[in-house]
């Protein structure tokens, strides 16, 4: 009985773990859309959804703009 | 009595119709003002009365800005970040665009494959090109020789002889500078007011075997890929020269941003940041063998012979932007940058690749012909040229 309680709690902390790990990965993951007809990557979490996202690409490759963090724009 | 409503139905409907149709025009009629003392007319309705007319106008018709609807511009609403990034970008496209020598000459036009390329024959396999602004100056480093090309027609006008190697070339101050690919290296002076002649051979001893050559305004830097070693020449005086060995492998690409020296080394597949006294201040990982990189006045461009890619590296603070790949990429070896576009040549692949520097997105590849061996890369401001290795000439791209 012990020995199960103890399996339980371990099985439950890596599955938590687990989530933890998907959930903050996927949030820090960077964005990527199509520009030019080639797939371009930012480093922004947050602009995926934006219909100016390859004027954000440009503004950001060419130092126009930084972004509010390293992984947002705030568009 | 029959007749009377009718008649008062009539204009009933008659009054509603004008009515309907005076309010109806009033909001679809376009908005006029005067701008540079002339009526101008744009199709928003609600821009009659803003202090900043003129500058809408420009703006549309500049294609800065379009609207927020084909009949509204919304001029009191706030810009959010991803609509300052269309305003910019497009603002900086635009000016780069029109203020091109390629828009001002109405020369848009680029070669779609190797039969447009025009040719010019110099000698033998001619490596470095640089423009001085009116003439191309080629090195050949199998004629030990040093070709002037005119670019306006790509007429061959000089041949200067006695440069044993020719390697890099660097044009600075009116002078050209062109480094010999020898053990130790040599550095060769032409003065192109000067009668046509063998070079001046300058009394430096570069590191061995130099491959490329910069200038940051007071000393000239080659990177010496044998032996590893980066050496710094200043003229002023008897002159100096100091060779620094520490932290090489194999540089190979030198350029200078402005503010710093940058140099690929070979070896281990970096772009090194150099202070002024060829110390490494940052070390950026490329790709393999790294070869001559370009500033696009943001961000250095680095061909990556090994993977065939590109590694764009923004200079102010050495964050790698991105790894391209694709594009015809195939042994890449130069870039040159024309102000818009980076073009790369693939020395392998025997092509050039294009890119639109501002969002890095590609504008494809051309063939240069087999075999020719497309090496070095600079723009006149109009064309690019380029040395095709094995066929002992440059092209005009």
């Amino acid at each position: 009985m012990k020995l199960n309680k103890r399996s339980t709690f371990r099985a439950t902390m890596v599955i938590a773990l687990m989530l933890i790990i998907t959930v903050v990965s996927s949030r820090l993951q960077a964005d990527n859309g199509t520009c030019g007809g080639v797939t371009t990557t930012l480093p922004f979490t947050d602009v995926m959804s934006s219909p100016f996202f390859c004027q954000i690409a440009e503004a950001y490759f060419s130092g126009l703009t930084n972004g509010t963090t390293a992984t947002t724009y705030s568009g | 009595m029959k007749i009377k409503t009718s008649i008062a139905i009539r204009v009933t409907l008659l009054i509603s119709l004008m009515v309907s149709a005076t309010v109806v025009s009033s909001r679809l009629q376009a908005d006029s003002g005067t701008c540079g003392g002339v009526t101008t007319t744009l199709p928003f309705t609600d821009v009659t009365s803003s202090p900043f007319f003129c500058q809408i106008a420009e703006a549309y018709f500049s294609g800065l800005s379009n609207g927020t609807t084909a009949t509204t511009y919304s001029p009191g609403n706030n810009v959010t970040r991803e609509q300052m990034a269309a305003f910019v970008t497009r603002t900086m496209d635009q000016s780069l665009k029109r203020g091109s020598r390629r828009a001002a000459l109405d020369q848009y036009w680029s070669p779609v494959s190797s039969e447009f390329l025009e040719l010019t024959a110099v000698g033998g396999a001619p490596g470095s090109v640089k423009s001085d602004g009116a003439d191309l100056w080629v090195t050949n480093l199998g004629g030990d020789s040093v070709s002037r090309v005119r670019a306006s027609d790509g007429k061959l006008l000089e041949t200067w002889t006695g440069a044993e190697a020719a390697s890099a070339v660097l044009v600075s101050r009116g002078l050209i500078f062109v480094t010999g690919r020898t053990d130790p290296g040599s550095l060769y002076l032409i003065d192109p007011t000067q009668p046509v002649g063998a070079v001046t051979t300058l009394p430096f001893s570069l590191g061995a075997f130099p491959f490329s050559i910069t200038f940051d305004g007071l000393r000239i830097w080659t990177a010496n890929p044998q032996g590893g070693s980066v050496s710094l020449v200043i003229l002023a005086g008897p002159g100096i020269v100091n060779t620094v060995t520490a932290g090489f492998t194999s540089p190979i690409g030198i350029l200078y941003d402005g503010n710093n020296v940058w140099v690929t080394d070979d070896g281990p597949g970096t772009l090194l940041k150099l202070d002024s006294t060829g110390g490494i201040i940052q070390t950026v990982t490329v790709g393999t063998h790294p070869r001559y990189p370009v500033f696009d006045g943001t961000n250095i461009w680095v061909p990556n012979f090994g993977p065939s890619t590109v590694t764009v590296v923004r200079a102010s603070t050495g964050a790698v932007l991105a790894t391209l790949a694709g594009n015809g990429l195939n042994g890449p070896a130069s870039a040159a940058f024309d102000g818009e576009r980076i073009l790369v040549t693939n020395a392998t692949g025997n092509s050039v690749s294009l890119w639109k520097a501002s969002d890095l997105t590609p504008l494809g590849s051309v063939s240069t012909g087999s075999s020719t061996t497309p090496l070095g890369a600079c723009s006149d401001g109009l064309n690019f040229w380029i040395t095709l290795q094995n066929t002992g000439k440059i092209a005009r791209f």
